[in-house]
């Protein structure tokens, strides 16, 4: 396979990994804010522990996209196909 | 990636940026304690017992009393550095350290070899050792690669972040050059600082299993109890 494709099919795979990363943990993050605020609107004297609570949570499922964003990055930065 | 990644940015090297970030810590560490007084602090103190006072009451929750004095200062120093970093970012072609991932690594390597240095000053060598025994012996091997996961996790969440947003605002920048980049400065310095509270708290808990601090805590609460009985 020539350079040019190769260059070409990682962009693509980049785009792809990275647009699926972004919707499915646009899911996952939605239903943990929802949680949260359903909890924060019930208790609203505990809201100081669950948005705490929350955002350790959302990191974590955010971490799964950053490891596509670091994925697609090195595809198209340092792709080790495309010397 | 050496060098960092190029869209076009003009770089400029992350380690000038990086000792430009320390040099501003230590700044700020000098005008906190440059005129300590004993009362009611004002000014640059003030802010910074804010800082700490926060810390502890958010570590008080997890830790025994008595391991206070080690852990807020391994942890606010974290924060304060990587607050730092990620906002050095935000100056007229300012290049956040930790979109390098040489710095972010080292600042998890320093997290998770700190977690253990801890553990062994709380239980001694031998304690700290079967640390890694409990509750079962078979608990061993995951423990490590929980320890080499930690790494990962920690220093590819700051640095997939702050690369992210610092990219998207180059860009942004690039085609829509008014007004829309100073929006996306506001969205930096809101992720800069969540980063940074979220790296500590991740440390903050990690470090908590580590040391088995709900274990501690127990016995202290425990040996209390005893004290006011007698």
């Amino acid at each position: 396979m020539d350079v040019m494709s190769l260059k070409l099919l990682s962009v693509a795979g980049a785009v792809v990994a990275i647009s699926a990363g972004a919707v499915t943990m646009g899911f996952a993050m939605a239903r943990i804010a929802r949680s949260a605020l359903e909890g924060m609107t019930r208790q609203p004297e505990a809201s100081g522990t669950i948005f705490t609570s929350m955002l350790i949570a959302m990191a974590l499922v955010e971490a799964l996209c950053i490891y596509t964003l670091v994925v697609a990055l090195v595809l198209i930065v340092a792709n080790p196909l495309v010397k | 990636m050496e060098g960092g990644i190029e869209f076009g940015l003009k770089l400029v090297d992350h380690i000038a940026y990086s000792l430009l970030a320390s040099a501003i810590v230590i700044l700020l560490a000098f005008l906190v304690v440059r005129r300590r007084e004993k009362g009611v602090p004002k000014g640059w103190q003030n802010a910074g017992e804010y800082l700490i006072e926060m810390l502890m009451k958010l570590l008080g929750e997890d830790f025994p009393e008595r391991l206070l004095p080690t852990v807020v200062p391994f942890l606010t120093t974290f924060f304060v550095f990587i607050l730092i970093c990620n906002w050095v970012g935000l100056l007229p072609h300012g290049l956040p350290p930790t979109a390098d991932l040489s710095t972010t690594v080292a600042l998890a390597l320093v997290a998770v070899v700190g977690f253990q240095v801890i553990s062994v000053s709380v239980h001694g060598g031998w304690g700290a050792f079967k640390q890694f025994l409990k509750p079962v012996a078979f608990f061993a091997p995951l423990k490590i690669i929980d320890n080499l996961a930690r790494v990962l996790s920690l220093s590819l969440r700051l640095f997939g972040n702050i690369t992210g947003e610092h990219i998207v605002a180059h860009i942004v920048g690039l085609i829509i050059p008014l007004f829309f980049p100073v929006i996306l400065s506001m969205l930096g310095l809101l992720v800069g600082g969540i980063q940074a509270v979220v790296f500590t708290m991740l440390a903050m808990k990690y470090l908590a299993e580590e040391v088995g601090a709900e274990h501690l805590r127990e016995q202290e609460e425990f040996s209390l109890g005893e004290g006011e009985a007698a």
